[in-house]
């Protein structure tokens, strides 16, 4: 991890190196390091924690009383005032938890640890954050905090159930602006398998309360290429809908219409106000990190 | 349209698996989770006509591949006018007889007619199956490229062959590489004889067509040598050569012996008809078995410029004669004895023959018997030819006026076509038995006792169907006494000769002189190992039969280090009239029948009424054309969707990605 940025990797492999919380924090590092280190982390008045001293720490933070008396080196670390909240709207339905290659991760994993990795930025950065997984209805809510263990009970949050056999995406994003007092981010991160209208209404709604709406279309590589896996009934997970098709005949078509529908769902945001991006789970966290935080940009988080 | 290989028509059931495949579609069973499924339902709501299109049309395809695969498996063949010729089956018969060794205008016509079957063969397809027939009967098949170096290599035989054969070979080689289209084409110089000399019966070539070139060839003046003849079988050292020279105008000639000039001299001019006959007298201070030739000077023909005879030049074999074998065997004996081509011996010695009749006393082999004059001596006579150890006996005696038969079967003698009788036949008396009239005579009984059934050559002539003359190891047996109130045989003009080549050849050591011309089949060699060529080189004999070889010669019988006799090989005289004849064609068309045979006289003509047997094409080409074409399709059908092309698509996605 020292030679290469995790935030570039591919997600497979840094699943295969680590659980879900070192992962984040491996991608959130490659990332802030990307990025330069904000210069406005760091240090405020009020104090927050305690943390081990890392090389290059300003020796001016260091307990010394705490080195006098337990011969530990730690550093001060100090509440800095919280400039934004953000709420992550997780879709955890059954269709989320399907891969189209097994080497790959599901979509749900993939986007639990973008969420866990966007957490862990924002929390670094003193913003606070909540999370609510919701599949047909609203699976788990935690409310927007600012303080570090806020992390920590999202992770935990990842192990919670789900699987439903629906998604109500506009529902889910409608409560999340709810939980978000003043004007904060809505992040969506969703497989987006519903019709867009609705979608698009709530991201419209969440807008006039001044929210910026994020949306992050997840989706695994076989559902945008369609890949041989002979002539078969090919069933909705959710809905139980089959369909005979032979991928060979149809693959053209069918990526055309993906094309369009992913066309619909920019336009259809995009009116709405929203920021709209596509991540497959064959690409790094990085650069759908970047589409999230949207860095130096409109409604950036970062 | 036929089908080289119809068998692989059977592919084309294959076409229903792309059938199947769309039919059994909506029946498949197998399940796979896919969560996108509303786009797949989008995509049929969407594109459902374009999409049914392209099913079919991709199941058209596919259909359309397999079929064309499957079609051009089994390797069709059309008329198509225009489109180059279907495959043949081409049968080529080179006449490559003697003739075609004639030189014209400073060209051999063999090259000529090499020429155009190189030509005709430089115009066959990889379809096509062709063999070259010559005029001796061989046949060899191939690939252009070594049929090619067949004809590169091929010479003018020795002989005039059997186009007759080689005809109806190629009529059935032809018929054989159906369903091509069959051909057999046929080059000759047109000789005269070609096909109606040596009893060729009518050739029928049925639906298979013939074509034959017959180019028209200046006249040739050639002289030739017709026969030749040595003899007696045994020359002691003196004998004679007979040969018979065709000329037009008075030729010289010259003998050799062992390679060495012995005689010359000039005959005069005769033709293939009526040759000039001349008889030249010899003697050799060699030993053995000796190699002759008559020669001529040189001509457009060299094959019939040179004939071979071979003689043995040994001492006189030698006889004891009995008073019991009858006054006339003794006056022939004793005027052989007088020409010194007998000599006398004692009998019991080694090598001397006793002529005796055959109820003499106490006669010891090797024997000449005749039957006892007087009948009441036939049982002194049969316990006579049971202690000689003789499997015959004499039966009853038998009174009344038959003709002789002589079944005696010589592997080949001189054929003469040239209407006055052979120099070989009159000089050997071969025909001596035949014919002679018997009055009186005692059949001859097999009795061979454990001896076995007697070979057939054993009997040398019948009477009254049973035999009359017998021959075997060491005894040669007469059914009759030499009287003329029993036979004529003693009093005519064969006999003595007759009895010579007996005394010498059967019951002396003489060995067997054969005449063949090149290419013929013998049969009954017994006790031959091997050839020896005229180079010295042995050719090892299995078996009693052989093919003459195809060059003229003298080639020597052995019995393992013995020889045994002679092969004397020359050409067919008729082989050397090389006139063309204005009815050539007319010959030609008179000896081979069928649907359509023709006599062409020009080489472009001749190819080109060859290929108009099988005008049209092979359609493999097309059909492989055709299934690549829609596989080709198939293939970017598949790729591309309805709603552009494979780039396109790619490009909007590189888009997305961008965004």
């Amino acid at each position: 991890m020292s030679t290469s940025r995790a935030d570039q990797l591919d997600p497979a492999v840094l699943a295969a190196l680590g659980h879900l919380e070192l992962v984040a924090r491996w991608v959130v590092d490659g990332f802030i390091t990307g990025l330069h280190r904000s210069p406005r982390k760091g240090f405020s008045v009020e104090f927050a924690e305690h943390r081990p001293y890392m090389p290059g720490d300003d020796l001016r933070y260091l307990d010394w009383r705490i080195a006098a008396r337990a011969d530990r080196w730690v550093v001060k670390q100090f509440e800095e005032e919280t400039n934004a909240r953000a709420m992550i709207v997780l879709d955890v339905s059954r269709s989320m938890q399907w891969t189209g290659d097994p080497a790959r991760l599901t979509k749900l994993a993939y986007a639990e640890r973008l969420a866990a990795a966007v957490a862990l930025l924002l929390i670094r950065q003193r913003d606070a954050v909540g999370l609510l997984r919701f599949d047909a209805s609203t699976r788990s809510v935690i409310t927007p905090r600012a303080q570090r263990a806020q992390w920590r009970r999202l992770v935990a949050a990842f192990s919670e159930p789900g699987g439903g056999e629906a998604s109500d995406v506009a529902s889910a994003l409608l409560q999340a602006g709810r939980l978000v007092r003043r004007p904060g981010f809505v992040v969506l991160l969703s497989d987006l398998l519903v019709d867009p209208t609705p979608v698009a209404d709530a991201a419209r709604t969440l807008r006039a309360r001044g929210h910026e709406v994020l949306v992050l279309h997840v989706m695994d590589p076989a559902e945008r290429d369609f890949p041989e896996a002979g002539e078969a009934l090919y069933r909705d997970l959710e809905t139980g809908v089959e369909v005979p098709a032979a991928p060979a005949d149809v693959r053209s078509s069918y990526q055309a219409t993906v094309r369009e529908a992913l066309g619909e769902w920019r336009a259809a945001l995009g009116r709405a106000g929203a920021r709209y991006a596509l991540s497959v789970t064959d690409e790094p966290y990085g650069r759908a990190l970047r589409h999230l935080v949207g860095v130096n940009g409109r409604g950036a988080m970062v | 349209m036929a089908f080289l290989a119809p068998f692989l028509l059977g592919l084309a059931a294959l076409a229903g698996v792309p059938l199947a495949v769309h039919l059994l579609r909506r029946r498949v069973s197998r399940r796979v989770d896919f969560p996108a499924v509303r786009y797949l339902t989008r995509m049929e709501q969407e594109h459902s006509k374009e999409l049914k299109l392209r099913h079919r049309l991709l199941l058209l395809l596919r259909v359309l591949a397999v079929i064309a695969l499957a079609l051009a498996a089994a390797r069709p063949v059309a008329n198509l006018v225009g489109l180059g010729h279907a495959p043949l089956s081409l049968a080529l018969l080179v006449d490559n007889s003697m003739s075609s060794g004639a030189v014209r205008d400073g060209r051999a016509v063999i090259d000529d007619l090499r020429a155009d079957a190189l030509a005709l063969v430089g115009k066959l397809t990889p379809e096509d199956r062709a063999w070259i027939v010559t005029a001796d009967g061989r046949v060899n098949g191939g690939a252009p490229a070594s049929l090619t170096q067949l004809l590169t290599d091929l010479k003018p035989l020795g002989g005039r062959g059997d186009l007759g054969s080689a005809t109806r070979r190629a009529v059935a080689l032809a018929r054989s590489g159906s369903p091509r289209a069959p051909v057999v084409a046929i080059l000759s110089d047109g000789q005269a004889n070609a096909f109606v000399a040596g009893g060729d019966s009518a050739i029928t070539a049925g639906d298979v067509p013939v074509v034959a070139l017959v180019k028209p060839r200046p006249a040739l003046r050639n002289h030739a040598l017709l026969e030749t003849a040595a003899t007696p079988a045994r020359w002691t050292p003196a004998g004679a050569v007979q040969f018979a020279i065709a000329s037009a105008e008075p030729t010289p000639w010259r003998i050799t012996l062992d390679g060495r000039t012995v005689a010359r001299g000039t005959s005069n001019a005769g033709t293939v008809g009526s040759p000039a006959r001349t008889a030249q007298k010899l003697s050799t201070a060699s030993t053995g078995w000796v190699r002759g030739s008559v020669e001529l000077d040189a001509d457009e023909l060299r094959g019939d410029d040179t004939r071979w005879f071979a003689v043995r030049v040994a001492p006189p074999p030698s006889v004891a004669v009995r008073g019991e074998a009858g006054p006339f065997l003794s006056a022939a004996l004793a005027t052989l004895v007088e020409e010194k081509r007998l000599g006398r011996g004692t009998e019991g010695t080694t090598g001397v023959v006793a002529v005796s009749g055959a109820d003499a006393a106490n006669v010891r082999g090797p024997v000449l018997l005749t039957a006892p004059t007087d009948p009441v001596r036939v049982g002194e006579a049969n316990r006579t030819l049971a202690r000689l150890g003789i499997p015959w006996r004499f039966g009853a005696i038998t009174r009344g006026l038959v003709l002789a038969r002589s079944t005696e079967v010589r592997p080949a003698a001189a054929v003469g076509s040239t209407g006055g009788p052979s120099v070989a036949a009159a000089a050997t008396g071969a025909n001596a038995l035949d014919g002679a009239s018997v009055r009186l005579r005692f059949p001859l009984v097999h009795s061979p006792g454990n001896a076995g059934p007697p070979a057939r050559t054993d009997t040398l002539a019948t009477a009254g169907g049973a035999p009359w003359v017998v021959a075997g190891a060491a005894y040669v047996l007469i059914a009759s006494p030499l009287d003329p109130d029993a036979t004529d045989l003693p009093l005519r003009a064969g006999f003595v000769p007759w009895l010579l080549e007996s005394l010498s050849r059967r019951l002396g050591d003489d060995g067997q002189v054969i005449a063949a011309h090149p290419g013929q089949f013998l049969a009954g060699l017994e006790g031959v190992s091997a050839l020896e060529r005229p180079d010295g080189t042995l050719v090892p004999l299995s078996g009693d039969r052989l093919t003459v070889p195809n060059d003229a010669g003298v080639y020597l019988l052995r019995r393992q280090a013995a020889r045994v006799g002679a092969l004397v090989v020359n050409p067919e005289p008729e082989e050397s009239d090389v006139g063309q004849g204005a009815t050539a064609d007319a010959k030609f068309l008179a000896r081979v029948s069928g649907r359509a045979v023709s006599v062409v006289a020009a080489a472009d003509g001749w190819r080109k009424q060859i290929f108009q047997q099988a005008a049209g094409r092979s359609l493999t080409p097309m059909l492989l054309l055709i299934a690549l074409v829609a596989l080709l399709l198939e293939a970017w059908f598949s790729r591309s969707g309805p709603t552009g092309a494979p780039h396109e698509a790619e490009q909007r996605t590189a888009t997305t990605r961008a965004a």
